[in-house]
């Protein structure tokens, strides 16, 4: 951890700047947002007029005049002091806005917007969660959880604590991250990567040159519904053993009963339909022990 | 054949049997100890007979222990007979002979009781007789039924079953039975040195430096599935050892053995059951025999503890041991990689679920900051809302306080009126239910005093008709009469004379007291009478009301003394009437007795005399007749003369006038109360119409009000409703994109949890493939233990029986049959009706005669004690190694030479009444 601090954070730090700037379509959103104020802001005109005039259509007797005069108004009080900077909206207007931060430079806070993009050289010590997507530029470290509901994108020479989750990952570089990667669509690596460990829902993508790899510390690599495509090797386990694609490659397919069926080769078409099916490749057993488990299945029972 | 013969016989035999072997055996290890004196004997006989070789008899014969008074075989065989026979027959006579008992000693009896009654003729004697009949006939049929049913032998005879010795390279030999099969020896061994063979390499490849896993794993599981295929495929496992176990040889050695020759060989072969195996059959037995030989002198190395030999077995033994001990560290090595495996799977998934906890703090931070930014404006919403409440609530509370302290007022006056008006109606109803008492009451009284009046105006009319109207009968007035029958009353004329003068003297005096009375009548004045005659007329013609101006008149007649007066005087003429009415009669009476006397005299000179005093007398008669008259004419009453019934009179009239003035009053009293009620009625009438109207008007107000107050209740509610349904727009609307927020909050959470679930399917995958592994290894390694145990087992037993049955150290040094007689009887029997066969055999090892008393025919068929007397051994043990149960015999043979019977008889061996039964019944 030393190694990539010094390598990445020696800069100083020399400004902060933070900008909100419109989302993509902020400029045809609706006329609310524009105002300077938002419309719960002492805009209570429209309900008393409302009140008001159902009161004198319900009751003609009615003396308006008892709803004219509040001698008790409640005194709004300014508790929105700010004590320190926040780094995650505290407003309306604010809710649906980017958080950009540009390095280099510290955060000591966890970071939570909409779309969180960051430069490049930012070290932020908390979480970083994107309600929507997530950019790690170049260079930074997260002591914390890195958590997308959308897309994330992490630059070449980033170093996650945490956990990694997303929608869709995109990862590009070397990369490092201490915690297990769990990606609820695709993944696609074009580089070097290192985790504990890698679920995806959808489809596993790893590319690069040569000399890239993908190293997990756990034994197998876990892609719930689809398959693993790899043009760079494999290392699983912590003694980062080779893990042989053309044996132990596994696709999973789960029975109605609760158990899991490993095969060599993908489930075969049922009506024109393949069945929900994972694929795994893992280095803890392979076809000969399968089938030696199977002869042996009468012992079993 | 003299009765020593067989004893030399077999010791002879027996010492010429062993005469073969070179060694003469230790006879003190022979179990056989029941005879010490035998071992002397075959000594003596070995070592006088040494000469004597008799290679080829290796055939023996088992003898049971009899004494010498038994020469013969078939002797035995008779004597074997009878004991079965007799036992079996004291069994059946033991129920039947109570009957034969009963009916016997009945039969006597009743004929000596019939006999007697008949010599004193008693009349019961018949009786007595007729029972010694029943009973006699019911003795025949008890004495044919026992005969019946007296047990049959079907089949008897003697078998033979055969056991052969194989002798030992090492010394000894030992019995087996070629009947029971040999087990397959040589493939249990192969199977067991293939173990050590196979094991030999298991678990030497395995390096622990080695990282491949993978192919350690794969080596391990495939030697040991290896290891356990001949499990799979042997089923002789669980053979038996083939040898009788030594304790059970023991009961062969209490046999005496007869050595044969061929001729003997041939007879006793004829009895052998089943049939003896062939000659060939033998040779695996003997190959067996050497093959344990083989193998328990290489584990005799091993037990006595000679470490330093490196015996074969010795060494795989150690090597196999070592072997399945290096699998199974490395078994143990799987499972502490497994539970490695399983903290790190743990420990990822704790973390991934970490993840979603920093997300959640995440958003709530967001969450928080947004609430704090519509928090004013939602306090204010609250303040404007709760005023517009109040006020509300104020307002309508105000009305309906007003309409109901309005309501209120109206109904306390109306309430006010109903009670005075309820007030006054009770008074009225109370005035009224009082004056229709009073009325009823003078109604009561009205009715009372009608009556009263009623009566008293009927007894006043009726008193008044009494005085006025009332007269008496008087006698008629009597006419002189001349033809009265009267005797002639004096007899003399001067006494006529006298009494003619006194007749007309008495004639003049009573005309003129009778003239003086009608005159002083005549003087009367009735005009009180008709006064009083007139007001009865009056009172008696009209109603008791228009009699009461009358009353008072009456009540003031003051006329009463003159009335008294003219009573007075109307009676005294009415008693004159009366007397002189008598006093005519007396004188006309006397005038008639008068003129008979003087027409009895003939006097005529006195009818002039006569003719005057008649004048005078009908001069009375006329006075009398006006008088009469006078009286009659006038009404009296003698009434009149009481003061007393004027004094009623007063008190009638004066009763009746009060009671009518009382009535009159009466009569106005009702009719003033009946008018009061009727005014009553008029009043409660017009009472209850107002009170109806006040509690109707009172009912108008109160619904008049009640929907007032519920018109306004309703606006109330509506409004509020209403200011409750814009308070909660308007929050809806402050607060939505906090809820669009929360919402986006939620799906990403769930996206995570989804997350958290794929990693937990891999952590399971991961987990079942190693317990999958482990357990099918754990399993296969206890196989190949377990294998290894029963292999060793089982030729450890086989070997470590053989070895005891050799340290039984027999005597018969040579490989040799030996024949152990049985015998078999089959009877039958009718328990109670129905025939039923029973088939059995027995082995005996002894027979032993008993002393007892001398037999006779009350002792045999009184007594239930056995006919034979002799005992005879049996043995369970051998019956069970003969298995002599499970034979089958043959039937309808009876296997015994006739003149046995004769000899067992005559030597004393059995009663001759048996001999006779059973030739009997056979």
């Amino acid at each position: 951890m030393q190694n990539v601090k010094s390598l990445h954070f020696k800069k100083v730090i020399k400004k902060i700047t933070m900008s909100y700037y419109s989302p993509r379509h902020g400029g045809s959103s609706s006329p609310k947002s524009d105002s300077s104020q938002p419309d719960f802001e002492n805009n209570l005109a429209e309900f008393e007029s409302a009140f008001q005039k159902f009161v004198a259509e319900t009751d003609p007797g009615f003396d308006l005049g008892l709803l004219h005069f509040n001698f008790n108004p409640f005194v709004s009080e300014n508790i929105q002091a700010q004590i320190a900077k926040v780094w995650y909206p505290t407003s309306k207007q604010e809710l649906e806005k980017t958080i950009t931060l540009e390095g280099p430079a510290q955060i000591n806070a966890p970071v939570l917007g909409e779309h969180v993009r960051l430069t490049g050289d930012i070290r932020i010590k908390g979480n970083v969660i994107g309600i929507k997507s997530v950019s790690v530029g170049a260079n930074c470290v997260v002591e914390g959880h890195l958590i997308s509901g959308g897309s994330l994108q992490i630059a070449d020479g980033c170093r996650v604590e945490g956990t990694v989750s997303g929608e869709e990952i995109v990862i590009t570089g070397l990369v490092k991250v201490q915690g297990p990667v769990v990606c609820q669509g695709d993944f696609k690596l074009n580089g070097t990567f290192e985790a504990q460990s890698l679920v995806a829902v959808k489809s596993i993508s790893l590319q690069g040159s040569e000399k890239d790899y993908l190293k997990l510390d756990m034994h197998s690599l876990f892609v719930q519904n689809g398959e693993v495509d790899t043009r760079i090797p494999v290392k699983l386990g912590h003694s980062g053993r080779l893990a042989d694609l053309s044996s132990q490659l596994f696709y999973l397919s789960h029975a109605s009963d609760g158990t899991f069926r490993l095969a060599r080769a993908p489930s075969s078409y049922q009506d024109g339909m393949r069945p929900a099916q994972g694929t795994i490749l893992t280095i803890l057993s392979d076809v000969e022990l399968e089938k030696m488990l199977a002869e042996l299945a009468t012992l079993e029972r | 054949m003299t009765p020593s013969e067989p004893e030399i016989t077999r010791r002879e035999a027996f010492a010429l049997s062993n005469a073969g072997s070179e060694e003469i055996p230790v006879c003190a290890n022979v179990p056989n100890g029941n005879n010490p004196t035998l071992q002397g004997n075959v000594n003596k006989l070995a070592s006088e007979n040494a000469t004597q070789v008799l290679p080829d008899a290796t055939s023996f014969r088992g003898l049971i222990d009899g004494s010498d008074n038994f020469h013969d075989e078939p002797q035995l065989d008779a004597a074997i007979l009878y004991a079965e026979y007799d036992s079996h027959r004291r069994s059946w006579w033991e129920p039947r002979r109570w009957f034969i008992y009963l009916f016997a000693a009945l039969t006597p009896l009743f004929l000596i009781a019939g006999l007697l009654g008949l010599l004193t003729k008693n009349s019961v004697s018949n009786l007595f007789l007729i029972g010694a009949a029943l009973t006699f006939v019911l003795l025949l049929l008890a004495l044919a039924y026992a005969w019946f049913t007296l047990p049959r032998v079907v089949s008897f005879g003697r078998f033979y079953r055969r056991f052969v010795s194989i002798q030992l390279d090492s010394g000894g030999s030992v019995w087996v039975d070629p009947t029971v099969p040999v087990p397959d020896f040589p493939g249990l061994r192969d199977n067991f040195f293939a173990l050590y063979r196979d094991s030999d390499e298991l678990g030497t490849k395995i390096k622990p430096e080695d990282e491949e896993e993978t192919g350690r794993k794969k080596r391990t599981l495939n030697e040991l599935s290896h290891l356990i295929a001949p499990l799979k495929s042997t089923a002789s496992m669980a053979a038996t050892t083939p040898y009788i176990q030594a304790d059970k040889t023991l009961v062969l050695d209490n046999l005496w053995l007869q050595s044969l020759d061929d001729k003997d060989i041939a007879e006793i072969s004829q009895q052998t059951m089943p049939v003896p195996p062939q000659v060939g059959e033998i040779e695996p037995l003997e190959l067996l025999t050497h093959e344990v030989e083989d193998y328990s002198s290489l584990d005799d190395a091993l037990a006595l503890g000679q470490e330093g030999i490196a015996t074969i077995h010795n060494q795989i033994a150690a090597k196999v041991e070592g072997n399945l001990e290096l699998v199974a560290t490395e078994i143990n090595r799987w499972y502490d990689h497994s539970e490695r495996e399983k903290l790190f799977n743990q420990s990822l998934f704790s973390r991934c679920e970490l993840v979603t906890v920093a997300a959640r703090e995440g958003f709530a931070k967001v969450e928080s900051a947004m609430e704090v930014e519509v928090r004013p404006a939602v306090q204010r919403l609250d303040a404007e809302s709760a005023f517009y409440r109040s006020q509300v609530q104020r307002f309508y509370t105000t009305q309906t306080e007003l309409l109901e302290a309005n309501r209120d007022g109206i109904l306390a006056t109306l309430e006010r009126q109903h009670q005075e008006l309820g007030n006054g109606l009770e008074e009225r109803l109370d005035e009224q239910r009082v004056l229709q008492a009073e009325l009823k009451h003078l109604n009561d009284q009205r009715v009372q005093l009608d009556n009263s009046t009623n009566t008293r105006f009927e007894n006043l009319k009726q008193l008044l008709t009494d005085l006025t109207e009332r007269s008496y009968n008087l006698p008629t007035t009597l006419h002189f009469r001349s033809d009265y029958g009267v005797p002639p009353l004096v007899q003399e004329s001067e006494e006529v004379l006298r009494l003619l003068t006194q007749l007309r003297a008495d004639a003049r005096l009573a005309t003129s007291d009778v003239n003086d009375a009608l005159n002083r009548y005549a003087r009367l004045r009735f005009e009180p009478l008709d006064e009083l005659g007139r007001l009865r007329q009056q009172i008696g013609s009209g109603t008791k009301w228009q009699s009461s101006q009358w009353l008072s008149n009456l009540s003031n007649f003051r006329n009463s003394g003159q009335l008294l007066a003219i009573a007075g005087e109307v009676g005294e003429a009415i008693s004159v009437y009366l007397d002189f009415n008598k006093e005519l009669e007396r004188l006309n009476l006397q005038w008639c007795g008068l003129e008979v006397a003087i027409r009895e005299l003939g006097a005529s000179a006195y009818n002039n005399q006569l003719a005057d005093a008649q004048r005078h007398l009908e001069g009375l008669e006329t006075a009398l007749s006006s008088l009469h008259s006078s009286l009659v004419m006038a009404p009296h009453s003698p009434e009149m003369s009481r003061p007393a019934t004027f004094q009623n009179l007063y008190n009638l009239a004066a009763g009746l006038q009060r009671e009518l003035d009382e009535l009159g009053g009466l009569a106005g009293s009702i009719a003033r109360t009946q008018e009061r009620l009727s005014e009553l009625e008029a009043e409660l009438s017009q009472l209850e119409a107002l009170i109806s109207q006040n509690d109707e008007e009172t009912q108008r107000v109160q619904g008049e009000v009640a929907a007032a107050i519920a018109e306004l209740q309703r606006k109330h509610n509506l409004i509020l409703a209403r200011l409750e349904e814009l308070k909660v727009e308007r929050l809806q609307k402050i607060r939505e994109h906090i809820t669009a927020f929360i919402q986006t909050r939620d799906a990403e959470i769930e996206h995570l949890e989804v997350g958290l679930r794929s990693m937990q399917e891999l952590c399971d995958i991961s987990e079942r493939f190693l317990q999958k592994h482990l357990r099918l290894s754990h399993r296969l390694f206890e196989e190949a233990t377990s294998l290894r145990q029963n292999l060793e087992t089982n030729i450890s037993g086989i070997v470590r029986e053989f070895e005891r049955s050799v340290r039984g150290d027999r005597a018969v040094r040579h490989t040799s049959d030996m024949y152990v007689p049985a015998w078999y009887i089959q009877l039958s029997e009718r328990p109670l009706w129905h025939k039923k066969s029973v088939g059995f055999a027995n082995c005996y090892l002894a027979i032993t005669k008993q002393e007892t008393s001398k037999d006779s025919i009350w002792r045999f068929l009184f007594t239930n004690r056995p006919a034979v007397f002799f005992q005879l051994t049996e043995d369970s043990e051998l019956e069970k190694l003969l298995q002599v149960n499970q034979m089958e015999y043959p039937a309808g043979e009876i296997n015994i030479l006739p003149h046995t019977l004769d000899w067992l008889v005559e030597n004393d061996w059995i009663s001759g009444w048996v001999t006779n039964l059973y030739r009997a019944k056979k």
